[in-house]
Formats: structure tokens, C-alpha cells, sequence
């Protein structure tokens, strides 16, 4: 049986409010108790700042600029062009920003996948980037969701647990940096989220006849799923409207499709030494259904693994959108790829 | 007694208790476990659940009914299957199996499982390079044998690659043994994070070789630097 996908599509006429009683306690409170406790400094968010709403309706702070970027390996290793057209838009749009040497990955990627680490290693690996980012005066933001989630799961971790935050204290203490926790972590594509409309007051093509396919990145919303920005009038409040938003913004047609929450199949270890699992989950669960109920022209994603899951695997891609498709459907049709990755394009003609 | 044939008879029932035990000793147990309705919620939303004889629901349920001999054969032929997507943690309980199955795999590995290394085999230039560098993924590790399934561009790029590297505009990406420049004294700082806080007795466990190598690369660079290890 095929999944009903029209019924998937079909807007319905009833209305979603999410319920505050469920919401979380906003961590903000805790974070603040513990640095008069003197337990650590909170880095302030810089202003400028723009206010955007989360799940439960919390009001997040994200820095327009003066941002201390934390880059990520997986981008920086094989796909460049994503980290470069990041400081591309910050330089458009006449933002201070610093792209760091004093920084390490989170690690996440490799704990997830080996468990060759504990938490409190995770999270000293990731306090020392912060006192890094803190000793500069810029704000952290990161460009990796599997970071971004981690860290958050950190700050939780660190919150909770006393014996955790003061093994990392002592470590710190050895490296001779202080205990600082931002007062938000801030992913890139909330940044692109919170400009999304001075990016389309620049746009130069018109995207009106581009239809889109959106992939979440998991680590970006089912991990501290509260701090994860949610709009009414995205997917009725219901999914998050981070990267959904930027391409409504941008006068693309955002299309629906039935396996949306899905994971791309990546898998940590998987995606390195045990691949076929990976592939057969991306092609099955996301490629062919993308195309069979959505058929979109690309593919977007914000994600380091999503990408490299997604569009790491050119003839997968092509067999897949065959089997699904009417037979003469091709890559031009449907691009895995990430719409950042064109404009490593377009910044390299403006940097040259 | 389990619900099921003890799979591993020969391994005393002390031992499996006393790894499950240190699964429970780990201070983020107990937010990861608060019961479980048997809704099947995190099986529909698991992608391992899909491809592999694996279900996030039974971990919850060996879990909170401590089936200790199911929960020892889950940590020897389960745990690895995880995607570690989090997928699951949409359980109306509040549970978080992907959480539970973190520590377990910890346990698993600073116990030196056998299962546990049979994982990660193939995986050690990986842990290697971010352990070592402090970045996981460096261009020079795309190499077309290595990745004949990600299409001909990796032969393309990896045949000019320190070119292609200095052409990026961000300085910092003008590498290709890391994915970008990573000054000395960071790297000193991570070296003394992974010693002060047991990782490197973990690596031990599961892989004698990679600890001596990564234990020679950070001393000397420790030692310079002025600290004793």
C-alpha cells in the first residue's frame, strides 16, 4: 500500500496551539542561579539581536553580528563551500565576525559513533571552545548541528549534575580558562532564519519557480527539542520552521512529503565504515519519497552529515529518482545538494 | 531470570550485573528512563529499527524491568545498530533510548567488550585523527579507494587538493590534514582534556596499538609545552 501522501498534503482547517503546561522550565533561570552561585559566567548575546520563537513560545536571542564561529569538521573537511559562504553573507551584509584558529571540533561525531569518550570529556571539550570564543569578546555560533545539539545537551548535563560540572571545573582550571556558558547557543541557520529577509531584500535570482524539498537535520531539533525555533505559519507551529522559513522567504515553493521527520540515514558510524545501511535508508526513506510525492527541483538541508549523507552518493541519487520518477528524471531535476554549496560559486566570483 | 534464553549462558550472571550496574551508576541514567507504554513510537521513528533486527523499545523495556541477561545481549549485539539520530526521544514517556544506549556503549567500551571492538575495527584512523588533530574530517582522508561511492568528484578533488584548498577565500581552510588550521596551543589544551578525564584509559580498552601511537604523538607535543603526563 502507498502512503496516502495527498492526505499528508491537504491543509486542514484545524489549528494548532501547543499547550505552555508542557513546556519545559526555560533553562534561562538555572543558567543565571549557577553564575551568581559563581559556578560560571554566562556570555551575554551582543546586541544587535534578533528575538525569534521557539517550541513552546520562548522568545531565543540570536546575534546579528561580533559572532565567534564555530566551524564544523565534517563542512570543513568536504564541503568548504558551506563554511565560506557563511562568512560570505556575514560580509554582505557589513557584518564583524571572526572565523577562529583557537578551535577544536565538538567531537560529538566520533562520540556518537565510538563512544570513545565520557561526558565529562564532551563537555570540557566543548567549555574550552566557549572560554575561546568569551576571551575574544564574540558570541559563539555554530555550524554543525550535531555540535549544536550536543552542546545543548551539555549545557543540560552541566546544569544538572554537579559531579560532571566540577570535573569539567577542574580541567578548566588546569588549562587555565574560565567556566563560561553562552547565554543562547545559536546555530548558523538560526542566524540565516533571523536575517532571512535581508538576504531576500538582496537576492538577485528569482526562486518563484523553484520547488523544495526540505530536510531537517535531527540533531537540530529531537535533541533539547525546546530551544528549537517554531513559527505559526510554518508548518502550522508543528514542525520546526528553521530552513523552511528561509526558502518561503525567498519566494520558493516549500512541498510536503510523508517521511519529513525521518533521519537522512547518516548514523555517525554507520556513514564511515558500514555505508550500505546508509544508502539503503537515504534512497528508501527520503530520496525516492522526496521524488515520488514531493518532486522537487532541489533538495535543502542544514546540516553536516545530512549533506554529506544526501549528496555523497551521485549514482544512488540517479537510481533512486529512476525508480521513483517517470524514467527520464535526472540529477538537473532533482539536485541533492546544498543550496549554500552554489553559493561557494557566487563568493568565490565576488571574492576574486 | 529474563523474559528470554540467556544468549551468553557462560558469562556469570555477576559480571553482566555489574556492567549493568555501572550503565546505572552514570549520572544521566535516570533522565533517560522513566518507563515505557509499549507505544511503539520510537520504533516507528527509529531508521536502524527499519534495516537491522533492532528496537529502541526493547532497550527501554530491558532496561526499566532490569533483564539483566537481555540487557548484556543488547550491549553485545544490539547497542552498535543505534543511528544515534535521537529519532527516539519523541516517547511520550519522556524516555530518551538513544541517551540509554550512549552509556551503555560507554560501559561497553571502557570495559573493552569484545563486541566493542569488533564495532569499531575499521574505525580507529577516525579516532586517531580527532583525538590527535582536533578535527575529524580532513580532506586528505577523501580518498577515492577509500570512497568509491561518493561519485568520480572525489578522484577529481583529491588529485589537486592542495590546490583547491589554497583557491578557498577563509584562510583557515588552506589545510588538508585537518578541516582548517588548529593553532598548537588549542591542541595541547584538548591533549590535557582526553588525559585529565579517562579518555585515554577508554582507548586502552578497546585498542592497545591506537593508545601506544596517540600516547607517543601527545607526550612529545606535552612535553614541550612544559607539561608532565
Amino acid at each position: 500500500m502507498t502512503i496516502p501522501y495527498n492526505a499528508v498534503n491537504t491543509k486542514s482547517s484545524r489549528t494548532f496551539e501547543r499547550v505552555a503546561e508542557y513546556a519545559p522550565q526555560d533553562y534561562h533561570e538555572h543558567l543565571f542561579e549557577l553564575e551568581h552561585e559563581g559556578e560560571w559566567i554566562v556570555q551575554r548575546v551582543p546586541e544587535p539581536y534578533v528575538e525569534v520563537m521557539t517550541k513552546y513560545g520562548r522568545k531565543k536571542k540570536i546575534p546579528l553580528e561580533l559572532t565567534w564561529h564555530h566551524k564544523s569538521c565534517g563542512q570543513c573537511g568536504h564541503i568548504p563551500g558551506y563554511s565560506t559562504a557563511i562568512f560570505w553573507l556575514n560580509r554582505k551584509l557589513n557584518f564583524k565576525y571572526i572565523d577562529p584558529t583557537d578551535q577544536t571540533s565538538c567531537t560529538a561525531w566520533n562520540y556518537y559513533a565510538s563512544a570513545t569518550s565520557n561526558a565529562a570529556a564532551q563537555a570540557g571539550v566543548g567549555m574550552r571552545n566557549f572560554a575561546a570564543a568569551y576571551e575574544t569578546g564574540y558570541f559563539p555560533i555554530i555550524h554543525c548541528g550535531t555540535s549544536y545539539g550536543h552542546y545543548k545537551e551539555m549545557r543540560e548535563q552541566l546544569m544538572h549534575h554537579e559531579d560532571i560540572r566540577h570535573q569539567v571545573r577542574d580541567v578548566m582550571k588546569k588549562l587555565g580558562k574560565p567556566m563560561v556558558m553562552p547565554e543562547e547557543i545559536v546555530h548558523y541557520s538560526e542566524w540565516i532564519h533571523a536575517v532571512r529577509d535581508r538576504i531576500a531584500a538582496s537576492q538577485k535570482i528569482n526562486f518563484s519557480n523553484i520547488a523544495v524539498a526540505v530536510h531537517p537535520a535531527c540533531h537540530y531539533y529531537k535533541l533539547v527539542q525546546e530551544d528549537a525555533i517554531y513559527d505559526p505559519d510554518i508548518y502550522g507551529g508543528q514542525r520546526t520552521a528553521t530552513v523552511s522559513a528561509t526558502v518561503t522567504a525567498l519566494g520558493a515553493e516549500v512541498r510536503d512529503y510523508s517521511t519529513w521527520f525521518d533521519c537522512c540515514g547518516f548514523g555517525f558510524r554507520h556513514i564511515l565504515v558500514q555505508r550500505d545501511f546508509t544508502r539503503s535508508f537515504a534512497t528508501r526513506r527520503k530520496i525516492e519519497v522526496m521524488k515520488e510525492e514531493a518532486n522537487p527541483d532541489v533538495v535543502i538541508t542544514h546540516d553536516t552529515g545530512c549533506v554529506t549523507t544526501l549528496d555523497r552518493r551521485p549514482r544512488d541519487v540517479r537510481r533512486a529518482i529512476r525508480r521513483a520518477g517517470d524514467g527520464r528524471a535526472s540529477l538537473s531535476r532533482l539536485s541533492i545538494a546544498l543550496a549554500l554549496d552554489r553559493l561557494q560559486t557566487s563568493a568565490r566570483k565576488n571574492e576574486h | 531470570m529474563g523474559l528470554f534464553k540467556d544468549k551468553y549462558p557462560d558469562v556469570a550472571y555477576e559480571e553482566k550485573e555489574r556492567l549493568w550496574e555501572a550503565v546505572k551508576a552514570d549520572s544521566r541514567f535516570p533522565a533517560y528512563l522513566y518507563g515505557c507504554y509499549e507505544c511503539g513510537i520510537c520504533v516507528a521513528a527509529c531508521p536502524s529499527a527499519r534495516f537491522y533486527d533492532f528496537s529502541p523499545r526493547k532497550i527501554a523495556q530491558a532496561a526499566a524491568r532490569e533483564d539483566i541477561e537481555l540487557l548484556y545481549e543488547q550491549m553485545n549485539d544490539d547497542v552498535w545498530n543505534c543511528s544515534q539520530c535521537f529519532s527516539c526521544n519523541r516517547c511520550p514517556r519522556q524516555n530518551s533510548p538513544g541517551g540509554l544506549i550512549t552509556i551503555i556503549r560507554e560501559v561497553s567500551v571502557k570495559n573493552g567488550l569484545r563486541s566493542a571492538k569488533q564495532a569499531l575495527e575499521g574505525y580507529g584512523r577516525v579516532i586517531y585523527k580527532i583525538m590527535g588533530t582536533g578535527t575529524q574530517v580532513s580532506p586528505d582522508m577523501l580518498q577515492p579507494d577509500a570512497f568509491p561511492d561518493w561519485g568520480p568528484q572525489v578522484r577529481e578533488v583529491s588529485a589537486e587538493l592542495d590546490l583547491w584548498r589554497r583557491a578557498l577565500p577563509p584562510e583557515t581552510l588552506h589545510t588538508t590534514s585537518t578541516g582548517w588550521q588548529v593553532d598548537d596551543k588549542t591542541i595541547i589544551e584538548l591533549y590535557l582534556i582526553w588525559h585529565n578525564t579517562g579518555v585515554m584509559d577508554m582507548i586502552a580498552e578497546v585498542d592497545e596499538g591506537l593508545h601506544m601511537i596517540l600516547n607517543d604523538v601527545m607526550e612529545e607535543k606535552l612535553e614541550e609545552a612544559g607539561y608532565e603526563v
